[in-house]
């Protein structure tokens, strides 16, 4: 019996320190990744409206009947992020819980305008089988056209003065944050951030 | 009041004599990096940064020393828990200032020279729990004779303990490895 006990424990520490260092091993193998990872960006897409220029100025009435601002000045310093989304659309549905988050995370200088077109009744049950009630939801086919929308889910950063900060094709989470990234770093696209960035270019292996 | 099985003791002096060990290694292969750190930590004047970097080193060495030897064990886990809660001071003030970018020259085995990790209430509950762990030093240990059975698991339980310590540090070390975009 002890012979046994004894024998036991000594496999099970083989064992434990076996996968403590799998776990290290595990654990750099994501260090590495973090590493290599290059962030990733929204793309613009040709034809879309001009980042840098002044964002087409409209006001609008979202599906409440409340008025909706879209670009121009703002004396309170906020930024829109414009989030074209449809209800027929599944990947703008994988980025409603990121916009709801950043709706919390980014609060103190950021409104989040949700901007569809087509069938009201459908947008009302896709706004009630979604929870997006928090979120101003504009149904206009005019704003998707002064912006150029072509593909969906596509967002637009309209900062204080009413100038295009930044804009993209979002089909991820990481899309969408690089816009905010974007915005802190005064870049306009991921194709303007890999420009920038190529001559100084740092890969660790 | 109930003594402590050796086993226990024996495995947390070394444990601890370890992560300092490993620490103290990377600080001697990169003094100037060291001395950047505590510059950049802002609690003292610059001028004073080198010779407060090396008094550290000198601090960490005694440290490994005293808990491997068992020569001045009290005084060596003394210094040990004071160094952890000096280090913890250091961090909490920065995070209290809203510093959380600099390097928290931790020299842990995820960092080693390269800048490592930046600082987080994470790492003041790893200094935390390391102080907790040092205490059970002071505690009465049984009188017993160890076994080779004793002896395996305390270098089994050492080595496992300290690979848990490097994946704990390589996990808190990562988010700041992200590529962030320079401005």
């Amino acid at each position: 019996m002890t012979a046994g006990l004894t024998a036991s424990v000594v496999v099970l520490w083989i064992a434990v320190v076996v996968l403590a260092v799998v776990v290290v091993a595990l654990a750099r193998q994501v260090g590495v990744l973090h590493e290599r990872v290059a962030p990733a960006g929204a793309l613009l897409m040709a034809g879309g409206a001009r980042i840098g220029e002044k964002a087409p100025e409209l006001l609008l009435k979202d599906i409440r009947g409340q008025d909706v601002r879209i670009g121009g000045q703002r004396n309170d310093r906020r930024h829109t992020l414009l989030f074209f989304l449809a209800p027929s659309c599944p990947v703008c549905k994988t980025l409603l819980p990121t916009l709801r988050s950043a709706r919390e995370s980014e609060a103190d200088w950021l409104d989040i305008v949700l901007a569809s077109d087509g069938e009201t009744q459908e947008q009302l049950h896709f706004i009630e089988r979604e929870g997006l009630d928090v979120f101003p939801y504009v149904i206009s086919q005019s704003l998707g056209v002064s912006y150029r929308v072509g593909k969906l889910p596509y967002a637009y950063l309209v900062d204080d003065q009413g100038m295009l900060r930044t804009g993209g094709l979002v089909n991820s989470r990481e899309h969408l944050e690089s816009l905010f990234n974007a915005k802190e770093l005064e870049v306009g696209s991921v194709q303007e951030y890999l420009r920038r960035e190529q001559p100084s270019e740092k890969h660790v292996a | 009041m109930p003594e402590l099985d050796p086993l226990y003791w024996h495995v947390v002096r070394y444990l601890v004599a370890t992560v300092f060990a490993v620490a103290c290694a990377h600080k001697l292969s990169s003094i100037s990096a060291f001395e950047a750190v505590v510059k950049d930590y802002e609690l003292l004047p610059p001028t004073m940064a080198p010779l407060a970097a090396r008094l550290i080193i000198l601090f960490e060495i005694s440290v490994v020393t005293g808990l491997a030897s068992g020569l001045w064990l009290p005084w060596a886990a003394t210094l040990a828990m004071l160094l952890l809660a000096l280090y913890g001071a250091g961090i909490g003030i920065n995070l209290a200032r809203g510093r959380r970018d600099i390097d928290c020259g931790c020299f842990g085995p995820a960092g080693g020279a390269k800048k490592g990790n930046t600082l987080s209430g994470w790492l003041l509950l790893r200094n935390l729990s390391l102080i907790a762990l040092t205490t059970l030093l002071f505690v009465s240990v049984a009188d017993r004779s160890l076994t080779w059975l004793d002896l395996l698991t305390i270098a089994a339980a050492t080595g496992a303990g300290f690979a848990a310590w490097s994946a704990a540090d390589q996990l808190m070390a990562n988010p700041s490895r992200l590529q962030r975009p320079s401005p």
